[in-house]
């Protein structure tokens, strides 16, 4: 029988660059052509069931790419075990700005966090900026994984999260309960659907 | 097996709660149970549809195997020990059933699912009882657990009780599980001991963490009884998850936590928006120290009177007076008289007297008569005989007829409705008899809480009923209030405040009534009450009153509080109150949380002796006078409760306690019971899915940046953000702190509410205001001045959406340290915040506190009640406004110039009172106060940093000055009547908490300077 693995997930760019329109397409396979910027943060779960036979519950939390929330982005990436840092292939400027949030990570998160770069709209690739060689010759300088992904088109978005999911470490146990979850400060995040599990709710059954 | 059963059910679980011990088992089928269907289970949180199995499986004989192995494992269940660990460490005990299901997994193949058919809230009264075979029941509270201890193979039988909650039956089960059967006994015990141990002060306490794994069962609010008064003023802050943005706290609790809130509040306005009745009490409280009545009670019992005219009826068989007989015949044999064959006496003996009363005019007409008059005597009986029981009412019947005749010509209007003592302590209810048959379901009860917590010397007795209003064309069945009146003996002496507190918690906690007993005498309980010997607790009421001697004393010495009796008592009083240890107690919450005590503008009501032995208030000189006699109240939000009266009754002079007295007006809502349950009922459907709702809740919070402007010290300014529900499910929001552990938003800035719920299409406002107090002025003062804040508003199973709140802080010389004025090179607003003088250079006083005082002393000198009368509250703010920006302050021309000082004279007071540590520091507080003479006052100045000196000098030279002058008041009355107001401001107490330090000392320590 499958196990599954529970990891917090959170995203992190410039504003427009395309986060929340990945994180529909992941969860709901979806796209809207008009979103609005996120004000806040937002909280989705998605798994991943790999060839293994095990899953993967990510807890996703796409956060705010505009300046003035940048201040809040630590409590997010706190106790993160990935990160997805998304810039837009037509803005060079985004990239810049995906290079800070990495060095942020690298320095603030915790030091065993997987970060993934990728490169969002790839369907614009006539307007491209951001050459291909350029982003791969700077993850691979940093040891972050990387791709590029159309969250329109929905290209390489699951290929991202599933590679991602399949570096995570599977040494955590099931469902990620944090063992130090009483005292506060190591709580991980409480699994909303368990919930709908002891009560009888559309869930999957969790495999024991 | 088991193992692989722990971390499932591991799995279900929260991260507060943890997996003690598992124990399979099997439902006892009931005889009309076929083999093929489960035994439906009582609880509601089973009632998503199983997947029918059959279909998956063809052939006849394969489906009745199929059927049977379905059935067996419809039987199974899964016993399971939860602890829930709350913040502070503690444990909290549950026993989970769990039922096993069938159920069709998207792959195809069927799995086994668990969910939760039951829960046990460990607590005192839960039983888990258990036989072997046919042998004896052994119940596990008194457990010899041998029985265990036998070979095991053996099938036993389990009988669950929940004991607190009887809507939920008791659950038979048998398991074969032996080997887990006794660790999981004893696992149970220790968590029902802790229980135990915890429960005070609380009742029943509620374990609303369990609420979720249930998520269906009803919040109480919906029962039929009222809601704990204690739960109900308990803020919603309290009670939710710890979260912050990024850690999700546990939203299912949290959104059952605001639900009920939510349920709560609607049914609120309701009650406000529907048509009320009004009901009125009188409420006294006497001590009469063994004394058989022998005045005229009318003041006590009646009131102010309605009549300008006082007329006493020839009521003779009433009078009180015809009581003396008895008083000194029962003292001795206790020979009782039947209640209305008094003997005969004389009419001119009561006339003179009760006509001596004075008749407060000011109150007649004013106060309807009661409908209900609630008496609580304590000491009624001192003899040794009165502590062991007795049946005799002898002293009842004297202080019923007393009372009766202190309503005078009134009393036939009256007549008793219930009483009940114990030992000392008597309640008596009169009831105005056109209006007795509102009053049902009337039950009294007493606990002893003196001698080894049982004797009774000390304790109370208690009466509670419900309050019908009659039938309207509206409401067929008002709604009513359930009423509870305590009547309290507390423990005596100025140095058992503890035990006090603790008497009240014994008797909060063992004071409860059973349904099915009502008081002997009183109507019959009506039907469709709570379920019969559900005991009720005291607090269970729509509005608690607790009277009594409640013994608490004032914490000064004996010198300080007689001598603030003596001067300027009326002045005082407010002082003297901040002292009184059930002041202390309510603000600490050692006791009495949540009470209302109206203010108290009597003097103390004990201790009273007459001639030599008492001083010139007649308060008895071995004994520091106290207001041990008290009334208070805790209401639902059903009923509004207005006080209209508080007094002390000093005419009334027949023992050494005066007694006291109370009136209130109750507004009880007569909203029909059978639409307001259908209202809440309703309102319950419409949200009590929202944890499992499959739409994803969507809010928008607007706007999501908001600037305050200009934010200024003890200015409220407020703004407000919407919170819409722009999805289709109800959804619970609630802010949570940027980081862990950490307030929701800054100090200056208060979010109201906190949390709530809004409906699909609807939104919910909240309210930012800004507030500047002294501590967050004193730190703002120093930072910079822009503030900025982000408010994090979670949806539970939804998003953080943001609010960044900012403004700009109007820096000011009030809340500035004395040591960081004097080195400011200029006004407040005009110079930097880092910009500070080097010490050389520093001022030798705060020219902002020398303005003040050589403008008093150019045009205030001969100002009346300077600093005595409060000023103008914008003038203050204008001379404030001078001062931090260095303007000339205001010169007053001839009309002006009296209002215009008083506003300086307050300015300055208040600019002291705001220093972050007093004109005096805290550690020279006691010396201080033990001064004796001028000199050693002044050499205690030496220990005053320089600038306070200075400012003490020009100070008190100023008070000086004013006192000399020509005033219409006497100077020795000006001299302490500005001590009495400089002194806690100089003087400034730390916390509440430390030890008190002499008032009357402080006064005395600035006389020396102003004299
Ligand atoms: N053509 C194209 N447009 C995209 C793609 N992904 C996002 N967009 C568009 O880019 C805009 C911004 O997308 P969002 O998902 O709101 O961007 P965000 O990173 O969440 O922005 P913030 O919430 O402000 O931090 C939207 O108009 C999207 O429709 C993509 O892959 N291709
Ligand atoms: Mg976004």
């Amino acid at each position: 029988m499958s196990k599954q693995f529970q990891f917090k997930l959170v995203l992190l760019g410039e504003s427009a660059v395309g986060k929340s329109s990945l994180v529909l397409r992941f969860v709901k396979d979806q796209f809207d052509d008009y979103r609005e910027s996120t004000i806040g943060a937002a909280f989705l779960t998605q798994t991943v069931a790999l060839e293994d036979g095990t899953s993967v519950k990510f807890e996703i939390w796409d956060t705010a790419g505009q300046e003035r929330y940048k201040s809040s982005a630590p409590m997010y990436y706190r106790n993160a075990n990935c990160a997805v840092v998304v810039y837009d292939i037509t803005q060079s400027a985004s990239l810049e700005k995906a290079r800070s949030w990495i060095r942020e990570l690298q320095r603030q998160a915790d030091p065993s966090i997987i970060i993934a770069l990728c490169g969002n709209k790839s369907d614009l690739a006539v307007r491209r900026q951001v050459s291909q060689e350029e982003a791969k010759k700077y993850a691979e300088e940093e040891g972050l994984m990387w791709g590029e992904t159309s969250a329109k088109s929905g290209e390489g978005v699951n290929e991202i999260f599933t590679e991602i999911a399949k570096k995570l470490p599977k040494t955590a146990p099931p469902s990620a309960r944090a063992g130090g979850a009483r005292t506060g400060a190591a709580r991980t995040g409480v699994d909303l659907n368990k919930q709908a599990t002891a009560t009888g709710g559309q869930n999957e059954p969790c495999s024991c | 097996m088991s193992g692989d059963l722990e971390k499932f059910i591991q799995q279900l679980l929260r991260n507060s709660e943890e997996l003690k011990l598992v124990l399979e088992a099997e439902a006892v089928p009931r005889p009309t149970d076929s083999d093929s269907s489960s035994s439906s289970s009582s609880s509601p949180s089973s009632s998503e549809s199983e997947t029918d199995s059959d279909s998956k499986v063809p052939g006849a004989i394969t489906r009745l195997k199929q059927r049977r192995k379905d059935a067996k494992i419809n039987r199974k269940r899964v016993l399971a020990v939860v602890a829930h660990i709350d913040p502070y460490g503690e444990e909290q005990g549950c026993v989970f059933i769990f039922k096993s299901h069938m159920k069709a997994s998207t792959a195809g193949n069927t799995i086994v699912q668990h969910t939760v058919e039951h829960a046990f809230p460990i607590l005192s009264g839960f039983t888990i009882a258990m036989a072997q075979a046919k042998r004896n029941t052994i119940d596990l509270t008194s457990a010899s657990m041998e029985t265990l201890k036998q070979p095991q193979s053996a099938e036993f039988k389990l009988t669950l009780h929940p004991g607190h909650d009887l809507s939920q039956r008791s659950i038979a089960l048998t398991t074969q599980d032996s080997p887990h059967l006794k660790p999981f006994l004893t696992e149970v015990k220790r968590l029902k001991d802790i229980s135990v141990v915890n429960s005070e002060p609380g009742a029943t306490p509620s374990y609303p963490w369990i609420l979720p794994y249930t998520s269906k069962s009803k919040p109480s609010l919906l029962s039929a009884e009222p809601q704990d008064l204690r739960h109900v003023h308990r803020q919603i802050s309290e009670l939710l998850s710890e979260a912050s943005a990024g850690s999700l706290g546990d939203d299912a609790f949290d959104t059952s936590i605001i639900r009920e809130f939510w349920i709560r509040s609607q049914v609120e306005q309701l009650y406000n928006s529907g048509s009320q009745t009004s009901l009125k009490l009188r409420i006294g409280t006497f001590n009469v120290n063994g004394k058989l009545p022998s005045q005229d009670l009318s003041a006590w019992v009646r009131g102010p009177s309605t009549g300008a005219n006082k007329y006493i009826p020839p009521l003779k068989e009433l009078s009180p007076f015809s009581l003396e007989g008895i008083a000194t015949d029962s003292s001795g044999e206790g020979t009782a008289l039947p209640f209305g064959k008094q003997p005969d006496i004389s009419a001119d003996s009561n006339a003179s007297s009760v006509t001596d009363l004075p008749v407060a005019a000011a109150f007649a007409g004013k106060y309807d008569d009661p409908d209900l008059i609630v008496l609580g005597f304590q000491e009624l009986d001192l003899s040794a005989s009165a502590l062991i029981y007795s049946a005799e009412t002898t002293r009842e019947d004297a202080w019923l007829t007393a009372a009766l005749a202190g309503l005078g010509e009134k009393a036939v209007e009256y007549e008793k409705l219930a009483s009940k003592q114990l030992v000392g302590m008597l309640m008596v209810v009169l009831v105005k008899r056109t209006m007795k048959d509102c009053f049902k379901r009337i039950q009294t009860n007493s606990v002893g809480a003196g001698i080894m917590g049982l004797m009774g010397n000390k304790g109370a007795v208690a009466l509670r009923l419900a309050f019908e209003p009659r039938p309207t064309r509206d409401a067929r069945h008002p709604r009513g209030a359930v009423l509870t009146f305590v009547n309290a003996h507390l423990a005596a002496f100025d140095e058992m405040y503890e035990k006090r507190n603790a008497d009240f918690h014994d008797i909060s906690r063992r004071l409860v009534f059973d349904a099915g007993a009502p008081a002997p005498g009183a109507p019959s309980p009506q039907a469709g009450g709570a379920p019969p010997n559900a005991p009720l607790h005291a607090f269970q009421s729509d509005a608690l009153f607790w009277l009594g001697d409640l013994n608490y004393r004032i914490e000064l010495s004996d010198s300080d509080a007689r001598a603030l009796l003596a001067d300027d008592a009326v002045d005082n009083l407010p002082l003297l109150l901040q002292y009184d240890q059930l002041n202390l107690a309510r603000r600490t919450d050692k006791a009495f949380a949540n009470f209302i005590e109206h203010r108290i503008l009597h003097f103390p009501s004990y201790r009273f002796n007459s001639g030599a032995l008492s001083d010139n208030l007649g308060y008895d000189l071995k004994r520091k006078p106290a207001w041990t006699d008290r009334v208070l109240y805790i209401p639902s939000v059903a009923v509004r409760v207005q006080q209209q009266t508080y007094q002390c009754h000093k005419e009334i002079t027949m023992s050494d306690h005066r007694p006291v007295s109370a009136t209130f007006e109750l507004r009880v809502p007569t909203v029909d019971g059978e639409k307001l349950d259908a209202f809440a009922h309703g309102l319950w459907k419409e949200v009590s899915h929202i944890e499992d709702a499959e739409d994803i809740p969507r809010v928008s919070v607007e706007p999501a940046a908001i600037d305050l402007g200009k934010i200024e010290y003890h200015r409220e300014a407020q703004q407000s953000v919407l919170v819409r529900n722009t999805g289709r499910v109800p959804f619970a929001f609630r802010f949570v702190p940027l980081a862990p552990g950490e307030p929701i938003c800054p100090r200056w800035l208060r979010v109201k509410p906190v949390a709530g719920l809004v409906r699909p299409g609807e939104h919910k406002e909240i309210i930012l205001t800004t507030t500047v107090d002294n501590p967050v002025a004193a730190k703002l003062n120093v930072g910079d001045p822009h503030l900025e804040a982000t408010l994090v508003l979670h949806v539970a199973r939804g998003n953080d959406s943001f609010v960044v709140v900012s403004g700009d802080y109007a820096r000011t010389c009030f809340a500035t340290s004395m040591q960081r004025l004097v080195r400011m090179p200029g006004p407040m607003r005009m110079t930097g915040v880092r910009r500070l003088l080097p010490d050389e250079q520093a001022a030798t006083a705060p020219k902002e506190v020398m303005r003040l005082i050589s403008w008093l002393m150019s045009y205030g000198s001969d100002v009346d009640n300077l600093f005595l009368a409060p000023g103008d509250l914008a003038q203050v703010d204008e001379i404030r406004e001078a001062l931090d920006t260095g303007t000339e302050l205001p010169v007053p021309d001839s009309n002006s110039r009296a209002a215009l000082a008083l506003s300086v004279a307050s300015c300055l007071l208040q600019l002291l009172d705001a220093l972050p540590e007093p004109l005096v520091p805290p550690h020279l507080h006691q010396a201080c106060a033990e001064t004796t003479d001028r000199e050693s006052a002044f050499e205690l100045l030496n220990g005053l940093p320089g600038a306070s000196v200075n400012v003490w000098i020009s100070l008190t030279s100023l008070l000086h000055f004013l006192c000399q002058q020509d005033a219409r008041m006497p100077g020795a009355l000006r001299v302490r009547r500005l001590a009495a107001r400089f002194a806690p401001v100089i003087f400034r107490d730390e916390s509440a908490l430390s030890k008190p330090i002499s008032p009357v000392g402080k006064r005395k320590f600035i006389m020396h300077f102003v004299s």
